[in-house]
Parts: C-alpha cells; sequence; structure tokens
C-alpha cells in the first residue's frame, strides 16, 4: 500500500523533531549555562542597604554638612492597579500631567527593558520628609507602589558652598569606570565631597531576601548569613573656621571676587571665599534640577570657584616678590636706593610712578609701592651677567617664581585648580621673534603684563613670606576619622630664598599699613595687630582695575595669610586692603573694634556688581 | 491477575504501558505544580490536585475501557452527527463562552455544572470525519481528489469556530488534516495551496493584529510570534514565561532537582498544564523529559504498526489521525517548554491537568485501542482459521 510509505515521511518528521527536542535539552540542561544564573536571580533578590554619608565639621567641631532623610517612590509595575490619580498626585503633590509624565517614563522604560515590570524601580525620586508623611497614610491604596528610604545632604550653614560642592547621582562615565558605582548611586561632583569621596561615601551593605513570584519579600536568605552591613562614611573635619567662612561671605556680598585665608604654619585654609556664591541647600534633593540651571546660567558665575579658578596679575602685590628675588640674587641690597621722579623711563618707555621722596631704599619702597624701583630691580635680575642673557636671567628669575608656588597648580585638595600663568622664554621668543630683552617684559617687575595668578597662589606665597621662606600645600581637610590628611599637606616647600631676605620686605609690609609717610593701606590698621600687607592693582582692559590685597599677621607669629581680591573695584588700597584687615581682626580677635565699624559698614554696603554687568 | 488483565484490558498492549506511565508521570508532576493553586485556592490542600487528576485519569481508564471495546465501525456510523454536534457546542461556546484565562473556550453543562472545552471533543469528531471520508474515496493506484473538499469544508468550519479563541488548536487540527491527506494521497499540489493560503492568512492575521478589534486574542498572538523571532524586542512580561520556563528546564541539569522540588513552578503560570514538562525537566533532569519524549515518540511507532496491520483503510486513518493529533500536540507542548515554539496553551496530552483534555485523550485512546484490538482479533481469527484448514488437510 502505496500510503504507508507517506506514513513512513510522517514517523520520520515526527522523529526528527524528537531528535531536536532532545538535542535542545541537553543543550539547555548540560551546555549553556546562562539560565543557571538566572535561575539564582530569580529566587533572590540583592538589596543594597544605603551607608549615611560622613559628616563634615569645621576646624572648631561646628557641624557644617549631615544628612537627611528622603524617600524614592519605588514601582513594581505589574502590581499596579488602577488607583484614585487625584489622590495619589495630592499625596506626592504633583500634578497631573506631571504623574502621567512619570508614568510614560516608566512605559518608556519598560519598553527599553531598562526596567522589570516585576521588579522595583523608583517611579518618584527624593520626596521630602513631610510630604512623605502625607503619602504614607494613603499607601495602602497605591497597590505596586512603595517607599525608599534614602538620605541626602543637609547643610546647617548657607556657606562654603564652593568648598563643600555638591553631591549628585552617579554620572555615565563614572558608572562605567568604578565598579563601585551602579545607577541611582549618589557620589560628590565637586569640592571635598569630591575630593574625599572615598571616605565620605562609606561601604555599601547588601541583604539577601527570598523573594516569591511576585516579587514580594518572604525573610532573609539562610537567615541572614550573607548579609554585609553597610559601613557608614568617614567623618571629616574642614581646617574652614566656619565663622570667618560666613563672615567673608557677608563682607563679599554684591561683589565679585575672592578671599583665601591660610594658617602659614600649617597650610590649613581657614575661609575660601568667591563671590557671588549660593546656599549649598539649593542644590539638593529634588530643587537641584530646578535650581541647577538657573546657577549654570547665572551671569555672574556663582558656580565657579574664582578663588582656585580665575587667574589674575597680581598687580603691585608681586613688588614682594620682586624685591626677595633681588636679594636672593644679589643685585639688591636693603640699602640700595634709586631715584625716583614720579616714574621710570629708558630708551622710550615710561612707567609712570607716583609721588613720593626720592631716592628711596627697599622699605619705603614697598610700604609706597613705588614702580621706578622695581623696574630697576627687575631689569637688574634678568640682565645680571651671571645668567649671560636676559633670556637665562627670565628663566632663573621664573624659577623663583615656580618656587612660590605661582604658574603652577599647588595640589590642594580642589581638583580643578588653575595653573596661573608666568610666562617661560620660549613665550617671549615666540611673541617678539627672539628678539627681546628685560625692557622689553619690564611690566613682569610690577606684576602687569601677561603673568597671571590666581587668589589661592597669592594667599599661598604671602603664607610663604609669613614663614619666611617656605609653605605648606593650602589645604581644608584637617581630620578623616579612621585615617590620615594625605602626606602631600604635611611637608614643607623651600622658595628658595634665604630667611635673612624676608626680614627687609617684611619690614616694608609693615610699612605700608603703618608708616606715617607714605603708607599705601593705612585704613588696614587693625589695633593691636601687627597686620603686614601689600595692597595692588591689577589692570582690567574690560573696565574698573581690580583691588587686591595680600597681608599676614601678626608681623613675628603670622596666624594668618589672606590675600583678598574684589573686581571692578579700583585701587587695592580702597576695598581690598580694609576687607582683608576686617578679615584679620575677625580671625584674631573674634569681633571688630568699635573704632573700625564704620569700615565694616562701608565694606558690607558696597557694591560692584552692577558695574560689571553694564 | 494476568488474565483479567488479559480479558479487559485488549489490544496493543505497550500502548497500554505507555499510558500507564504517562498516567503515573502526570499524577507526580501534577501533584508538584499545584502547590500553588492548592495554596491559593484550595486552602493549603496540597494534595486536591493530584487527588483530582487521579480521578480525571481513573474515569479515562474507564472511558478507554469501553471505548476500545467498541468496533471502530460504529466510530465511522456517528462521525457525522458527531461532528454536527460539536460544530453546534462550539457556536455556543462562542457566543455565551464562560471566560476563563481571557479565551472563551469553556462551556458550561447545563445540568452538571462542570465546565469542558468543546474544541477537544471537535478535534475528535473531525478525525474521524476525515478518516471516513477519506476511507470512503480510496480507489487502488488512484489519488484520492473528490475527498478533498469535503474534507476542508468541514475542517474549516471547525478550524475557523476555534480559531479566534484558540490559534494552536484550530493550526493542530489544519496541520493533521492535512497530514492524513497527504497519506490518503490527495494530490500534493491541494494541499500545498491550502497550506500557502493557512499561511498566508496568518501572516495578514498577524500583521494587522492592532487593527483587527473584532479578534481579542490577535494582539497575543502576534506579540507572542513577535518575541519568539525577536526577543529583544518583546515587552518583559511576555518574554517571562518562556524565560522561566527555560530557567526550569536549564536549571534541572543532567540529574534533576528531584521530586517536588520545583522552585520555578512557583514562577512560571501554569505550571501545571501548559508549561508541565518544564517542571518535569526541572524535577527529573534529563530523564524525565526523555522517558516523556520516548513515550509519545513510542506510541506513534506503535501507531505505525496499527496502521501497517489494518487490512481496511478506515481504521488505518482513525488510528493514524488520532495518533498524529496526540503526539503533535504533545510536541507543541514540550517545543513551548524548551523555547523552539512560540508560547501557545497545548496541554501534554494526559500528562497535564485537565479534565476535559484527560477524558478526550482517553476517548481517542480509546478508539486507537479498538482498532488494534479489532486487528489482533481478525489476526487470531486468521490463525485459527488457517490452523482449521491444516487441521483439515490432516484430518
Amino acid at each position: 500500500m502505496g500510503n504507508s510509505n507517506r506514513a513512513i515521511i510522517i514517523g520520520l518528521f515526527f522523529g526528527m523533531i524528537g531528535l531536536i527536542f532532545i538535542i535542545r535539552l541537553f543543550v539547555l540542561q548540560i551546555v549553556d549555562p546562562s539560565y543557571k544564573f538566572s535561575a539564582e536571580s530569580n529566587t533572590q533578590r540583592k538589596i543594597t542597604e544605603f551607608p549615611t554619608r560622613g559628616l563634615i565639621y569645621d576646624r572648631n567641631g561646628n557641624l557644617l554638612v549631615s544628612n537627611q532623610p528622603v524617600y524614592d517612590v519605588m514601582i513594581v509595575p505589574r502590581e499596579v492597579v488602577p488607583f484614585d490619580t487625584v489622590d495619589f498626585c495630592n499625596a506626592l503633590n504633583i500634578t497631573r500631567s506631571e504623574l502621567e509624565r512619570l508614568f510614560e517614563e516608566v512605559r518608556f522604560n519598560l519598553q527599553r527593558r531598562r526596567i522589570s515590570s516585576f521588579r522595583p524601580s523608583v517611579f518618584y525620586k527624593q520626596l521630602p520628609a513631610e510630604q512623605y508623611a502625607i503619602l504614607q497614610e494613603k499607601l495602602y491604596k497605591f497597590k505596586g507602589f512603595f517607599v525608599q528610604r534614602r538620605t541626602v545632604r543637609k547643610y546647617e550653614y548657607p556657606n562654603a558652598a564652593h568648598v563643600l560642592g555638591y553631591v549628585a547621582e552617579v554620572g555615565e562615565t563614572l558608572l562605567q569606570s568604578d565598579p563601585y558605582y551602579s545607577l541611582g548611586d549618589y557620589t560628590g561632583i565637586s569640592g571635598i565631597e569630591r575630593t574625599y569621596e572615598t571616605f565620605l561615601r562609606g561601604q555599601k551593605g547588601a541583604r539577601y531576601v527570598m523573594v516569591d513570584v511576585h516579587g514580594r519579600e518572604m525573610g532573609s536568605l539562610r537567615g541572614g548569613r550573607m548579609d554585609t552591613a553597610a559601613v557608614a562614611g568617614s567623618d571629616v573635619a574642614l581646617t574652614l573656621d566656619i565663622e570667618l567662612q560666613a563672615y567673608g561671605e557677608k563682607i563679599m556680598q554684591n561683589k565679585i571676587g575672592s578671599i583665601v585665608a591660610i594658617e602659614p604654619s600649617t597650610g590649613e585654609i581657614l575661609a575660601l571665599v568667591s563671590s557671588p556664591s549660593y546656599d549649598p541647600s539649593l542644590l539638593v534633593g529634588r530643587q537641584r534640577s530646578r535650581n541647577f540651571p538657573i546657577l549654570s546660567s547665572d551671569t555672574l558665575s556663582p558656580l565657579l570657584n574664582r578663588a582656585i579658578m580665575s587667574g589674575y596679575p597680581p598687580g603691585s602685590t608681586f613688588k614682594v616678590l620682586m624685591a626677595l628675588v633681588g636679594l636672593q640674587e644679589n643685585v639688591l641690597t636693603s640699602t640700595t636706593r634709586y631715584p625716583c621722579h614720579q616714574g621710570y623711563t629708558a630708551r622710550g618707555i615710561h612707567v609712570r610712578c607716583r609721588p613720593h621722596a626720592s631716592p628711596i631704599s627697599l622699605v619705603p619702597s614697598i610700604a609706597v609701592s613705588c614702580n621706578t624701583f622695581y623696574c630697576h630691580v627687575f631689569r637688574n635680575v634678568l640682565d645680571n651677567p651671571v645668567h649671560g642673557s636676559p633670556q637665562e636671567g627670565l628663566e632663573q628669575f621664573r624659577n623663583y617664581l615656580l618656587n612660590f608656588g605661582l604658574g603652577t597648580r599647588l595640589g590642594s585638595d580642589f581638583f580643578n585648580e588653575n595653573r596661573g600663568f608666568v610666562p617661560t622664554r620660549g613665550y617671549y621668543d615666540r611673541i617678539y621673534n627672539g628678539r627681546w630683552g628685560s625692557l622689553t617684559v619690564l611690566s613682569l617687575g610690577i606684576g602687569q603684563g601677561e603673568i597671571l595668578t590666581t587668589p589661592i597662589q597669592m594667599a599661598n606665597m604671602t603664607a610663604a613670606i609669613a614663614n619666611r621662606g617656605h609653605y605648606f600645600t593650602p589645604h581644608v581637610i584637617k581630620e578623616i576619622e579612621n585615617d590620615t590628611i594625605p602626606s602631600r599637606f604635611r611637608v614643607p616647600h623651600y622658595t628658595g630664598i634665604d630667611s635673612v631676605h624676608f626680614e627687609p620686605v617684611i619690614d616694608g609690609m609693615e610699612e605700608s599699613v603703618w608708616s606715617d609717610v607714605g603708607a599705601t593701606a593705612r585704613i588696614a590698621r587693625i589695633p593691636g595687630i601687627s597686620i603686614s600687607g601689600k595692597t595692588g592693582t591689577a589692570q582690567n582692559p574690560h573696565g574698573e582695575n581690580h583691588s587686591i590685597f595680600v597681608a599676614f599677621a601678626p608681623k613675628d607669629d603670622p596666624k594668618i595669610a589672606i590675600a583678598v581680591y574684589v573686581e571692578n573695584a579700583g585701587y587695592g588700597s580702597t576695598y581690598a586692603a580694609p576687607i582683608a584687615s576686617l578679615m584679620v581682626e575677625k580671625y584674631l580677635n573674634r569681633a571688630i573694634h568699635p573704632s573700625r565699624g564704620w569700615i565694616e559698614t562701608r565694606m558690607m554696603n558696597a557694591s560692584f556688581i552692577n558695574e560689571s554687568t553694564e | 491477575m494476568g488474565n483479567l488483565v488479559k480479558k479487559y484490558l485488549k489490544g496493543d498492549s505497550i500502548i497500554w504501558v505507555i499510558i500507564v506511565i504517562l498516567s503515573i508521570v502526570s499524577l507526580l508532576s501534577v501533584y508538584s505544580a499545584t502547590g500553588f493553586l492548592a495554596y491559593k485556592y484550595q486552602g493549603g490542600n496540597t494534595s486536591h490536585y493530584m487527588f483530582r487528576q487521579l480521578f480525571s485519569l481513573g474515569v479515562g481508564f474507564g472511558v478507554i475501557v469501553l471505548v476500545h471495546n467498541i468496533s471502530y465501525k460504529w466510530f465511522a456510523r456517528f462521525s457525522l452527527v458527531g461532528l454536527y454536534f460539536s460544530i453546534a457546542l462550539l457556536v455556543i461556546t462562542l457566543i455565551a463562552g464562560v471566560n476563563l484565562n481571557m479565551a472563551s473556550r469553556w462551556l458550561t453543562i447545563p445540568v452538571i455544572g462542570i465546565t469542558f472545552q468543546p474544541s477537544e471533543m471537535a478535534k475528535l469528531a473531525l478525525i474521524v470525519f476525515v478518516a471516513r471520508v477519506l476511507a470512503q474515496h480510496q480507489k487502488e493506484d488512484e489519488p484520492t481528489r473528490e475527498a478533498f473538499k469535503p474534507i476542508m469544508f468541514y475542517v474549516m468550519i471547525v478550524a475557523g469556530l476555534i480559531f479566534s479563541e484558540n490559534l494552536s488548536t484550530s493550526l493542530l487540527v489544519l496541520s493533521v488534516a492535512m497530514a492524513m491527506m497527504f497519506v490518503g494521497r490527495v494530490p500534493l499540489k491541494y494541499l500545498l495551496g491550502t497550506g500557502l493560503a493557512g499561511v498566508l492568512l496568518i501572516v495578514v492575521v498577524l500583521l494587522l493584529a492592532p487593527k483587527v478589534t473584532f479578534l481579542p486574542r490577535a494582539q497575543t498572538w502576534s506579540s507572542r510570534v513577535e518575541q519568539f523571532f525577536s526577543p529583544d524586542k518583546a515587552d518583559r512580561s511576555s518574554m517571562y514565561q518562556l524565560e522561566q520556563s527555560k530557567i526550569a528546564v536549564a536549571s534541572g541539569g543532567f540529574f534533576g532537582k528531584g521530586p517536588g522540588n520545583s522552585v520555578q513552578r512557583n514562577f512560571i503560570p501554569h505550571p501545571y498544564s501548559d508549561f508541565i514538562f518544564a517542571i518535569i525537566a526541572e524535577e527529573y533532569g534529563f530523564l524525565g523529559p526523555f522517558v516523556v519524549l520516548l513515550c509519545y515518540l513510542f506510541l506513534l511507532a506503535r501507531i505505525g504498526v496499527i496502521v501497517h496491520a489494518s487490512t481496511r483503510t478506515f481504521p488505518a486513518f482513525l488510528s493514524l489521525g488520532l495518533g498524529l493529533m496526540l503526539v503533535s500536540q504533545a510536541f507543541v507542548n514540550m517545543g513551548v517548554a524548551v523555547g523552539i515554539f512560540p508560547v501557545t496553551g497545548q496541554p501534554l496530552p494526559l500528562v497535564s491537568l485537565g479534565t476535559t483534555s484527560v477524558l478526550f485523550t482517553c476517548v481517542a485512546f480509546g478508539m486507537i485501542l479498538s482498532v488494534s484490538r479489532h486487528n489482533m482479533e481478525e489476526k487470531e481469527k486468521a490463525k485459527k482459521q488457517s490452523a482449521v484448514s491444516v487441521n483439515g488437510e490432516m484430518a
């Protein structure tokens, strides 16, 4: 019967399929391991326990940054059943359209398989505690939703935003490069939150639980023997004096500029003000997404840390350094005198100077800030025959500057320091086609021209002078719980200038405040405190000059070295000097002498913001 | 005892053995797979569903004994009546079906209050009918052209009625009818043409799935097929069953987790019916599924023997059709569990939990055994006759 041949074909067909089944079974059960791993993840769930971030204190033990709870509303999409949306919106304090957008997002992520409809994922981030209280009562009505507790930063003071930096969700690059982080984790984005992230973040813990088919927790796995507890982050203490910091920020209100105050004997930063600033609380929790764009698009750039990022010409404050180089290079002694008739003139080049007694020696030259004197010193340094050529002389000159930390990143605990700029021989060779001499670059000698320094560099330079020849890398970290601060902050850097040379220069700085004749910074006098300083005016091609003052006090046992920059405020003596003196007084005396109250009021009220924005 | 078995259980003894093995497998795996269900609906009475299945199998066993003692000629005689009856039931179901599992495949019998799937009955009636029509039109050395039209007419009616609610069964019925016609020497071009038309229809329906509002399940088919061919496009919830089933099979490993130790029964939807094969694989390792597969392959082989031994065409077509129906249903179920076919709701004959499925599977076995019994009795008779004639010669 021909029929049975055909029946055999069908039999063979089924036999083939049977064979395929067997092969398939074999592959699934024995060869391919991929589904075996999924089998594990099916019944167990790892729940991350988030550690609380370390607390941050100031140098006097005042709590600066702590943590506050927020609540992430989680969703298990498959378990959601229709609910009263109005009620839900009220509980979350969101609008109907926001809710729709959130669900749109969930749907989108489900489609892209970024989230699972069986597993919890974040629906609404960082619900504040007060709002959570309202939601909590109603939560039972909304199937498929629950709440997970997280902590975010809480700032006890509205100050020091630039130092502290902020914490935010970890970005794509860090996610890729550091296996510690997973999506949705927080990490320090700037400031010390970033620099000391590894200490502050602590150690995530894990809890393993058994789950049923609906993803509900059914108790801990193996009695919790595999669980690890979260380890809270280490607390840190900063070198900042929060009172001084707050005072500095207040005094700098309505001004653009910076204050950096350093303890010379340690390199500890006492205050680091960059103005305008912002309240760090603005970048916490749900507010960040609203506030960050406002801050970052502000034309006054409040997010910019000017104290470490902005380079300015140092102006006349540079003269103290010029004097030290001259002394060390033996082209200048404390008795050297130069005549000055309201200016320096050589081969058609004229540098103006203000009227003062002539001839003038080193100490009064600093006190009255004589340009002529330093034109001579600068030219003598560069044209010193021992160097062979002014080009070589410039290189030597530059080395001194580098030793003071100019033109280079200091290596503080701020990762985004600007290195400033100290021109090299090659730089001028390119500009002047190789044909230039000391006269060509004369403006360097009085701190103008191409040279750029940052406020922190100038404060550090002042600290080195206060220390008579060495400095410690400026830093804001004072203590780390269960750890030590980086060793680079504890080794002194020597400037290569002999300590004897500092005395006449420091005398000059003292005179510039206290001298009876021609003192440029008379306004900086503080009753009972031997403050020494130097004014400066940075030429600003775009508008009014920047007012600069560097100082330290007391003269013989320096406790504070400070650099103050006020943009568009004119002469150093008018604004930067009084502000610096108020800071020093505040730090050393904790109060302002009544006789100087008027200065404080005037400084607080001064505003240079309108001028700059025009 | 042996005599008793011989007296009441006639026909191919290997098929009887297969029935017993599958019943045992069924009880073991149903018991294990229904724990969750038992807790949810039976207040933790874990053996509830096992006893229900035992009851179904017991009744089914009685049905087999009963049916295999009926002469197959009666099946032929009642085939058209049975077909009309099932078509009527299908129509009623479609209009007033109880909505279970989102597919109206179920009908409640008014008096007894039992729900059952008329499609199970229709499958059987149709196969008997097809076997009869094919047998009627068989001629020596000539293709059976005339059988094609009446067969296709009723196949289309039945498949059409099932199709909107149970696509896989209707495709299965269609395929089995085609295979029977292939063996029954209906010209190949007819079959190929029908096959092509069928495929085209399915493709069109799947493509238009979002727009055909009158077919509520079209969306489900489309997503299942889409997920099967491009798993990365499908959304997670529909991938879930398949993935969990594969996990079950894989985590069983070669030796299995042991009876009753399935973990995946808590993750797979319907672990006691559509995905029972996966649970067997998980608990019994490679061996369990292998035995089950072998049972169905042996069944097919024995059917081949029965077909070969049949002297008439109707019983040959009948047992072939029924055998193909059972085995292909089993294969679809197994194929889904190991991820070779898209997800569909075909039960594993005689193993999956479900009274309707078990009873009609038993009817099918009964019919096959009836043919087998008949063949053996005829053979016996022929032997006796030859013995008589030998004796006669000697006498």
